[in-house]
């Protein structure tokens, strides 16, 4: 293991490697720091931009992104009391209070510094159960493979929205779209009206259309927005070393609880950040501080938040299951350089996932030094005229596509896509699912198809094999249990409000 | 006219806003669906089996009966499930206008690229998108679109090496 992360380590000696991590770091900490975008939209826009790179630079500088739009996510939460992306709203409670004291430099500094422990502590906790994960996954048989694929959907889908049954539509328009295309095992071509669509539908324009061109819409429907009023920052590197040493048991269980729900599909950093607020809060000396300014509530949540980056890359790199909408489309950019995430990948590439590794570790430093170096100028992104982000976004979108496969067709792919995001998100049907499936699509049928020739078309063949029963079984609860859940609260909302008969 | 910009000479012309009943439009988007599934289904079902275990179009079907019941069950949730209150019983579409003549914008664009060139297309959508959005300070609306182009120009061509043909 140790060699493997001495060759993620000489990635580093190509000088393009470490400069698309400090370019993914500020494409991340800018795209972070606008509220709105998130890091999902953020890599689905750089995807375009890693067509004619390395694979290894081009996965460094995702990965980057990703970890530093979280980090940036949390600047205008502390100074707006408006967060970049979901996961930093808990941040938010103590960021703001801590901004109207004046305090916006301390606030900025634990987020920063906590972000960066997070990303630290649980790049270590992925190098020690992603490697033992890939090793027991090459274990897996068709029919373990097909459980753990559909797992993973049935969870995002159930998480991804308050609807069951929007979250298994959601799923099923992801399947029915993956299915396009000549299919593997026959070469029949299957919903293919037109040549272009034999090689199936493409992902990437399909990923821009329904993340980022949803979002130009979005963008346009919001307007001109008025202009924010920025805090006067000081104390930014006043924060004592001590204050940080006092929260060492803090930082440890953040990190631990952050990666955990970031390795469960569907979870996400924003769960991870308020699992972690609600523990600190509840181990806390002085709980009745949080939500009023508490530096313990800050750490905590951005601590979570950043761990659970490293979390989702574990089933994305050791079993090529994506936990995420950001992770799904991070498979989408190894695919188009032709490599398969997965347990094969620690043993046929293993610079990808060990430059991952090592890359995470390195970031650190950097991206605290560019989080509290440029904290002013962070500030300020929030203010960019959302008609010019929507106008950017659009071009790079379409430009993208194009540059995808040097033709119109993914441009036109795009655009529909865009179209129907933005109808599937007025109606509260989740992306995220889609994206999944579309990813998982393939696998799920190969395996599926592999599994029932090999019982002869036995299907019980699924219910046989203890992991595959296991997995399945946990695939239907994650779907029955939070229907259960919203039953009973709705049984319970209804006697609340019957009257009371004597 | 309301002033919704951030600069003093920034005015959006056409504020508005579209509410719709949430209960009918998910109806209609579902009975949408429903029409499109029941097309890949019957073409699924026209797929080849196999001998043993699922065919070509064995899988499709399956995808088809997922997306076939949650329909019917939305559809039922939709009609009956009474809203919880006045927002959720509405979709709003704010600056309606802006955003339809967004998305003809970008169609008519992109089905003139070939004929007008992307990097100049590029420039024209980035001006419409911006005035669209409500932007209405000149200097940023006729120096944003030709950078943006030039930008896309520079990483695209010159440093990723893609030729617009």
């Amino acid at each position: 293991m140790i060699d493997n992360l001495l060759i993620g380590l000489d990635a580093f000696t190509n000088p393009m490697v470490p400069l698309g991590l400090v370019a993914g770091a500020l494409i991340g900490y800018l795209i972070g720091a606008i509220p709105g975008l998130g890091p999902s939209l953020g890599i689905a826009l750089m995807i375009p931009f890693t067509y004619g790179m390395d694979p290894i630079v081009s996965i460094v500088m995702l990965v980057a992104l990703f970890a530093a739009a979280e980090y940036g996510g949390a600047i205008s939460g502390i100074l707006l009391n408006s967060p970049g992306t979901a996961a930093a709203v808990a941040t938010a409670w103590d960021g703001y209070p801590l901004t109207k004291q004046g305090k916006t430099g301390i606030a900025l500094n634990i987020s920063i510094v906590s972000s960066g422990v997070g990303i630290f502590a649980s790049a270590i906790l992925l190098f020690l159960t992603a490697v033992p994960l890939s090793e027991y996954a090459l274990n897996f048989g068709p029919t373990a493979y097909f459980a753990l694929a559909l797992l993973g959907l049935s969870l995002v889908s159930s998480l991804s929205s308050g609807s069951m049954w929007k979250g298994a539509l959601a799923m099923g328009i992801g399947l029915a779209l993956a299915t396009i295309g000549l299919d593997t095992q026959t070469g029949v071509p299957r919903f293919s009206y037109h040549p272009d669509f034999f090689e199936g539908l493409p992902l990437v324009p399909a990923l821009l259309g329904l993340f980022a061109l949803s979002e130009v819409l979005y963008m346009i429907e919001a307007g001109a927005s008025n202009k924010t009023k920025n805090q006067p920052m000081s104390g930014i590197l006043a924060v004592p070393l001590k204050s940080f040493y006092k929260m060492k048991t803090l930082f440890l269980r953040s990190s631990i609880i952050g990666y955990f729900v970031g390795v469960i599909p569907g979870a996400g950093a924003s769960v991870g950040s308020f699992v972690s607020y609600a523990v600190a809060k509840r181990f806390s000396k002085q709980p009745e501080m949080f939500g009023k300014g508490s530096y313990e509530g800050i750490a905590a949540s951005e601590t979570a938040n950043n761990a659970s980056v490293s979390g989702s890359l574990a089933p994305m790199l050791a079993l090529g299951i994506p936990g995420s909408a950001t992770t799904a489309i991070m498979i989408g950019a190894l695919m188009i350089h032709g490599i398969q995430p997965g347990p094969l990948l620690f043993t046929t590439n293993p610079q990808i996932p060990y430059t991952v590794f090592v890359s995470l570790w390195i970031s650190v430093p950097i991206m605290v030094f560019i989080g509290l170096a440029g904290a002013r100028f962070w500030a300020k992104v929030a203010d960019i005229p959302r008609p010019a982000i929507a106008a950017i976004v659009a071009s790079i979108s379409l430009i993208g596509a194009y540059a995808s496969a040097g033709s119109m067709f993914p441009v036109y792919v795009t655009l529909a896509f865009g179209v129907i995001g933005y109808l599937l998100r007025k109606t509260n049907i989740p992306l995220a699912p889609i994206i999944l499936a579309l990813v998982l699509g393939d696998m799920l049928e190969t395996n599926l198809r592999r599994a029932l020739s090999i019982s002869n078309g036995d299907v019980t063949t699924f219910v046989t094999n203890p992991l595959s029963a296991t997995l399945l079984a946990l695939a239907v609860l994650s779907f029955v249990l939070p229907a259960l859940g919203a039953f009973r609260n709705k049984i319970k909302g209804y006697r609340r409000q019957r009257p009371i008969v004597r | 006219m309301s002033d919704l910009s951030h600069d003093a000479n920034a005015k959006d012309d056409v504020v508005s806003e579209l509410r719709l009943k949430k209960k009918w439009l998910e109806i209609f988007v579902y009975v949408v669906l429903f029409l499109v599934n029941a097309f890949y289904f019957k073409e699924a079902l026209e797929l080849p089996g196999a001998a043993r275990g699922v065919g070509a179009g064995g899988f499709p079907v399956l995808v088809s009966l997922l997306i076939g019941v949650s329909l019917v069950a939305l559809i039922l949730v939709s009609l009956i499930a009474a809203p919880k209150n006045d927002a959720d019983a509405y979709v709003t579409v704010s600056r309606p206008v802006q955003v339809a003549l967004t998305i003809a914008v970008m169609f008519v664009l992109v089905l003139s690229f070939r004929a007008i060139g992307p990097l100049v297309g590029i420039a024209l959508l980035a001006l419409l998108l911006m005035w669209l959005g409500g932007e209405r300070r000149y200097l940023l609306l006729f120096s944003l679109p030709p950078l943006l182009s030039a930008g896309i120009y520079v990483l695209f061509v010159l440093v990723l090496g893609v030729y617009f043909d």
